[in-house]
């Protein structure tokens, strides 16, 4: 058997230029497939991993995103008095009123529209979004018209950096003074400000987007909520911050999803198409071959095995070309428009196992499937006849 | 020669029918994100460039005051305006069925969109009756609408409801944003909302005398309102379906990588199977030679057996597209992520039969340069 693995590999060796297109085809598979499941799950990552499980947003009944959201300022003072809410050594509820809207960057050459979303917020927000770190400059100090930016929005609107400004309304902007990270969420996509310096800016005095809140656990949501949506005259929704997250990358994730199972399941289908074309050449070439080693003493279980062991490791090398591509991606940024808030948002890939065992599992299945029949074919021709012809 | 050809392609029928259906799937994979792209750029270049849009600086969520209107109509150049107000519609009981929903002022918007494709009777119904509304025709048809029905509608933007009559019912030309949609009057619908509702315009739509003055205008716009309390961003309508569009550019390059690196997939796999081909039959080429067949005529025989495949390939292969496309993932793309309506354009149809003949041939040409270098006694002495 060891004999007949080593004639697999070397006839594939053998036929070096049929085998590197084939496994050409497979490798753009693997790629396409392994990119966007890269990409949707980065996608889900970066908006996701901003929520957690205790923590809590309110927003106002049936709006679908905090910047649609306005609710009156005196909120804060019922989210900070619901049951559940984590309190800090000071005995200070752990909770904070965020106004945040969007601007429309349209650059100077109108070329490409970006919406930039803005958040006012409170002295306490590093401490109830402790994943949010200054990396250059310094915090916003309170009241002043001072704006800190994400990285990942740096990135893209160079001219967004430490010492510039940004433009709230016609007669106020705010200067730059600092730079964050969040561990690469949806938040490093936007700017920050000072809540007072936004809420005179967007004309929002005595209104709030979304009020915040560290609940004691996962477990203490269900009251949080109860409490805060009894109150129909309020008109609040109580969400668990991860879920409103989850909700809002469903739909970007989706598409990305969508569009690149679409793509993989037709090269599936053409490469296993490919991989059977030219196995069915392989065997008719090597009809004597397999009569050799017919008469040698080898069983068809034995020829069908090394047929199918010669397809399967040419569409797993193709697999892992198309893999090893694909696990570039991370080094780019990708930037789309979130659809379901409007939200100009970069993008990452991310490489996780799921990923790489999908690959893997496709790229195995289009050998088999693809060198069963001519493996079939070869596995029964009888001795003699192939080895006279 | 011909029926040399015809023979020869149908030799190995498992064969040649599964290089057939090989290129036809991958041109399908061709096709599929080679149309969202076209159909991106079909959009911009549909985008008039007569009309200005005169949004809030601040974003999407915010709101213009309707006297805006007026100050719009007065500057100098503009023919034409209206607002736009969202009007949220759904049908009463039925939360989960939307469609775009705007209220405007009717004259003027009947008047520049050219896309609203209606009768003249209809279309002035429309305009004369405050409580009608203008409809797509898809929407019409999917809610079972007819010309002169009475609705019930009620609005996400607030309590009450709009009783309206179905005045018109318009086909949506060159204009994927009117496809299924419901359009108001503005006054009727402004008048029901309750008193802090009221006075939202979601966007101005100027239209210009002269179009190649709509940038001028745009910036005259800007700095009128800039002064204003709530500032505003115009743009020409055709820029702005290019800035918007530009927003989906990483999505529609990676699609764009995609479909060119599966041509050259087809055109590997092509290529792996005419020279499997070619190199079977050598001897066979050694006695067409020996019977006096000219190298010229051995390769034009490979060529045009390439160019049966490749011919073939492409023919199934915008078959399935168009299947696929329009019957089955169509639907639910349009459907589950509100993708405007996917048609396969004439443009990729060609480019898509034009790529799979031409592949073929690409790919022909060093197994039928072989096949013309053969000697006959190379040939018929090579063991195949």
């Amino acid at each position: 058997m060891p004999s007949l693995l080593t004639y697999a590999l070397r006839s594939l060796w053998a036929r070096r230029s049929t085998t590197l297109a084939t496994a050409g085809g497979l490798a753009l598979l693997v790629f396409v497939l392994a990119a966007s499941s890269m990409l949707a799950s980065g996608m889900r990552r970066t908006l996701t991993r901003a929520g957690d499980e205790s923590r809590a947003i309110v927003i106002g009944h049936d709006q679908w995103a905090e910047h649609q959201s306005r609710v009156p300022a005196s909120v804060l003072g019922m989210v900070a008095a619901a049951p559940g809410v984590r309190r800090d050594e000071q005995g200070q509820p752990l909770v904070t009123g965020e106004i945040v809207r969007q601007l429309i960057l349209g650059e100077a050459s109108r070329a490409r529209l970006s919406t930039l979303q803005l958040r006012g917020v409170d002295a306490n927000v590093m401490v109830l979004r402790p994943s949010a770190r200054i990396v250059a400059g310094r915090p916003l100090q309170s009241g002043a018209a001072e704006a800190i930016v994400g990285r990942s929005l740096l990135r893209r609107q160079p001219e967004l950096a430490l010492g510039g400004s940004v433009r709230l309304s016609a007669t106020r902007s705010a200067a730059i003074v600092g730079v964050f990270e969040s561990d690469g969420t949806v938040l490093e996509s936007e700017v920050w400000v000072d809540l007072n310096t936004a809420r005179s800016a967007f004309g929002m005095d005595g209104s709030l987007s979304s009020v915040t809140a560290w609940l004691d656990g996962p477990a203490a949501f269900e009251a949080f909520a109860q409490t805060l949506s009894a109150d129909k005259q309020a008109g609040l929704d109580a969400l668990r911050e991860s879920a409103y997250y989850a909700r809002l990358s469903e739909q970007v994730a989706t598409v990305v999803i969508t569009l690149g199972a679409l793509q993989a399941l037709l090269f599936s289908l053409g490469a296993i198409c490919a991989t059977a074309i030219v196995f069915y050449g392989a065997v008719a070439q090597r009809r004597r071959e397999v009569g050799v080693l017919r008469a040698l003493g080898f069983r068809r279980r034995s020829i069908l095995a090394a047929f199918l062991v010669e397809s399967v490791a040419l569409s797993l090398a193709g697999g892992a070309f198309g893999l090893g591509c694909a696990l570039l991606t991370p080094l780019c940024d990708f930037q789309l428009v979130n659809f379901a808030t409007g939200q100009d948002v970069t993008f990452h890939f991310h490489p996780d196992l799921d990923t790489l065992w999908r690959a893997l599992a496709v790229a195995t299945g289009v050998g088999l499937v693809g060198g069963l029949p001519p493996a079939v074919r070869a596995a029964r021709l009888p001795a003699v006849v192939a080895m006279r012809d | 020669m011909g029926q040399l050809v015809l023979r020869n392609s149908v030799r190995a029928p498992l064969r040649t029918a599964m290089t057939v259906l090989t290129v036809a799937i991958m041109l399908a994979a061709f096709v599929f994100p080679r149309t969202l792209v076209v159909e991106q750029d079909q959009y911009v270049e549909e985008a008039k460039n007569d009309r200005i849009l005169v949004l809030p600086d601040q974003g999407w969520t915010s709101v213009l005051p309707a006297r805006y209107v007026d100050d719009v109509r007065a500057t100098d150049g503009v023919e034409r305006a209206l607002g736009v107000r969202w009007a949220g519609f759904k049908l009463p009981g039925k939360d989960e069925v939307f469609f775009a929903a705007n209220a405007v002022d009717a004259a003027p918007f009947v008047a520049m969109h050219q896309e609203i494709s209606a009768p003249d009777a209809d279309k002035q119904a429309f305009i004369a009756d405050e409580r009608s509304v203008l409809v797509s025709r898809d929407l019409a048809r999917e809610r079972g609408w007819k010309l002169g029905d009475r609705v019930i509608l009620e609005s996400h933007e607030g309590p009450g409801q709009w009783e309206v009559t179905v005045a018109c019912v318009y086909e949506a030309v060159g204009g994927a944003w009117a496809k299924r949609s419901l359009w108001a009057h503005y006054g009727f619908f402004d008048r029901g909302l309750p008193a802090e509702k009221r006075d939202q315009l979601r966007l101005i739509v100027a239209q210009v005398g002269e179009p190649r003055r709509a940038g001028a205008v745009a910036r005259a716009l800007d700095a009128h309102f800039d002064a204003e309390s709530m500032p505003t961003l115009s743009m020409e309508d055709n820029v702005f379906a290019a800035a918007n569009i530009a927003r989906l550019s990483s999505l529609l390059g990676a699609l764009d990588l995609v479909s060119v690196l599966i041509l050259f997939v087809v055109g590997a796999i092509l290529f792996n199977t005419l020279s499997l081909g070619v190199r079977e039959r050598t001897r066979e080429f050694g006695v067409l030679r020996a019977i006096g067949f000219r190298p010229g005529q051995l390769c034009a025989l490979v060529l045009a057996e390439a160019a049966l495949i490749g011919l073939a390939g492409a023919v199934l292969g915008l078959g399935l597209s168009f299947l696929l496309l329009e019957g089955l993932v169509g639907p639910f793309l349009e459907e589950t992520l509100q993708f405007q309506e996917l048609t396969v354009p004439p443009a990729v149809a060609a480019m898509g039969f034009g790529a799979g003949v031409s592949l073929a041939l690409a790919a022909a040409i060093v197994p039928a340069l072989r096949v013309g270098r053969l000697e006959v006694r190379d040939a018929l002495g090579r063991v195949a």
